[in-house]
């Protein structure tokens, strides 16, 4: 299993983020530029794929959009730690897997990912 | 009635033009084409064309030059430049001499149709509406349902009556028959169209998290805009909200959306203030869920709430005459991402199994099937030995006939689902993956069946 994180790496949520997947066994690339994200999609499958809302670089729907081009399949997750009505209806409408807000804590996002990593799982043992 | 557009297409690689030329005359587009500028030219000094499309670089004039000729020729003819030496430098020159639009190659297929659809919108003309398909555009995408057979024309008939009303719509058909698509269709056509369409997948979440998403969340002592989650179901204000694979909902979260429907107010996870919300809904299912009402696992005053228009989804096993432009189109949409390795035809024999097959994953199924078989295949041609071994075993096996179409097919799919179960032992995974179904599906075969190992 193997899960892209954009974010900034300093930050506290990708730490946590990072460590609780790598003691899951889980293959964990942090990045913090969603283009290079999108490039390091372009050439890799990742099982799960969990995005800062307010990454700068790119629009939030133009990165899941191209996310989605590399893989239309991809189980995204868009977290942010400042929400609002307008930023969350324009995540809405690409579909993604789950969205989070930093202030419900960890164990709500950890949730999220377990199910998503779950399902690419049982993915793949049907291949 | 709007004409059909009629297109000029102009470019000296063969296969990429008879694979634009395919694609455009499946789109309901009248095509003419050559690989010769000259011959271009004579053309558009006979006849008159809506848009053409023009290579960049052709042996004895370029693109260029060719755009100057058809302005002089025919003013009013919109020009598309198709080059494979993407440049701005170039870009800028074609349009100064008059070019309207760019497409560098390679291009996707609906990148040129929404290019063309954005051109004639700008001369007020409509696009082409061609009878074998339903074309929209949903989020500044092209979409396509495709289907001539009696059975989709009548669905397509029926999207247009009952997109402007605001009735709720139950779709119900197999995984991997296009339900989703039905919806995007019946929200583009409704009034509507320009508020939100969210969609959610029923099935995909535990129901803590799924009822936080679709509803909303409060949390703790956190107040205030950037501590609320919203929820899906409130985002969809004033637009269209599609519960996908309804039948996964728990009882609980039913009584919900049932308010929700039915009061059109909703409250937040951890919050005591009801909302109002104005979405149409529209849901799909797999599941026949007045089953799932008899075995107590779906409410039947929501049944009731969301069938106010039922569209039922036949399996594609129910519309053969469709596999054979279903085809052309994957294999087209396929030629059109690896233009290096086009597919120009389909074997007989292998079409042959195509049309008998009796398809449990539905269009997905045959999409993938043709990918797959396209990706392997070393010539030009999809053949019988590029298909999957459980649809090369139908090759030798004679055509069934029963006493009626429908019973004959279920005891084919029956078989054939008993077939693949024992030569995988059992195993529901690998079974699920060569039949191209997921496992509850599956599993829902082999209940409905009665299957058992033997």
């Amino acid at each position: 299993m193997n899960c892209l994180i954009v974010a900034n790496p300093q930050k506290p949520v990708a730490q946590e983020l990072d460590l609780y997947l790598r003691t899951h066994a889980v293959d964990t690339t942090v990045i913090d530029d969603p283009v290079r994200a999108v490039q390091c999609a372009q050439e890799q499958h990742f099982d799960a794929i969990v995005l800062d809302a307010r990454a700068h670089g790119l629009k939030i729907e133009q990165t899941i959009r191209l996310l989605k081009g590399c893989d239309p399949h991809a189980r995204i997750i868009v977290r942010t730690d400042d929400n609002s009505r307008h930023l969350e209806g324009r995540v809405r409408k690409e579909q993604i897997f789950y969205y989070h807000l930093d202030s419900f804590g960890m164990q709500d996002l950890q949730l999220a990912l377990s199910t998503a990593l779950g399902m690419a799982s049982e993915q793949e043992s049907n291949k | 009635m709007a004409a059909t557009p009629k297109i000029l297409l102009i470019d000296d690689e063969d296969l990429l033009r008879e694979g634009c030329r395919r694609l455009l005359e499946m789109a309901g587009y009248e095509v003419k084409s050559s690989g010769n500028p000259e011959e271009g030219l004579r053309w558009a000094r006979g006849e008159t064309f809506d848009i053409a499309l023009v290579d960049y670089r052709m042996p004895g004039m370029t693109g260029i030059e060719l755009i100057e000729k058809l302005r002089i020729i025919s003013p009013a003819i919109d020009i598309v430049m198709m080059t494979g030496y993407a440049s701005i430098e170039t870009a800028v020159e074609a349009m100064k001499t008059g070019a309207q639009d760019y497409i560098a190659k390679p291009f996707e297929a609906d990148q040129m149709l929404e290019t063309l659809n954005r051109l004639l919108k700008k001369r007020g003309q409509l696009g082409p509406q061609a009878e074998e398909q339903f074309t929209f555009e949903h989020d500044g995408q092209i979409v396509r349902i495709i289907g001539a057979s009696p059975v989709m024309q009548e669905i397509f008939s029926l999207i247009l009556k009952v997109a402007p009303t605001e009735s709720t719509v139950l779709i119900q058909g197999e995984s991997g028959t296009g339900k989703e698509l039905i919806a995007k269709a019946i929200h583009t056509h409704s009034k509507r169209k320009n508020k939100p369409f969210i969609a959610m997948d029923c099935g995909s979440l535990v129901e803590s998290l799924f009822e936080s998403e679709l509803f909303g969340h409060v949390k703790g002592s956190f107040t205030g805009a950037t501590a609320t989650k919203h929820g899906a179901f409130e985002l969809a204000h004033g637009g269209t909200f599609f519960f996908d694979e309804i039948g996964n909902i728990s009882l609980n979260v039913q009584a919900k959306i049932l308010r929700a429907i039915q009061e059109k107010q909703i409250r937040r996870i951890g919050s005591t203030q009801t909302i109002h919300v104005d979405a149409r809904v529209v849901a799909a299912t797999n599941l026949d869920l007045q089953t799932a009402i008899l075995n107590g696992q779906f409410r039947e005053d929501l049944y009731y709430r969301l069938s106010v228009i039922p569209i039922h989804l036949p399996p594609l096993r129910e519309r053969r005459q469709d596999i054979p432009i279903l085809t052309d189109y994957f294999i087209t949409k396929h030629n059109q991402r690896r233009p290096n390795k086009p597919i120009e035809r389909i074997a007989a024999p292998a079409m042959d199994i195509f049309t008998r097959y009796a398809w449990p994953g539905n269009i997905r199924e045959l999409e993938n099937i043709i990918e797959r078989a396209a990706v392997i295949e070393d010539g030009n041609e999809i053949t019988l030995s590029s298909l999957p071994p459980h649809l090369q075993l139908l090759f030798n096996q004679p055509e069934q006939e029963g006493d009626t179409a429908i019973a004959s097919l279920a005891d084919l799919e029956k078989k054939h689902i008993h077939q693949v179960l024992q030569k995988f032992a059992w195993n529901i995974s690998h079974a699920a993956k060569a039949l191209g179904i997921d496992r509850k599906t599956l599993y829902d075969k082999i209940k409905k069946y009665n299957l058992t190992p033997q």
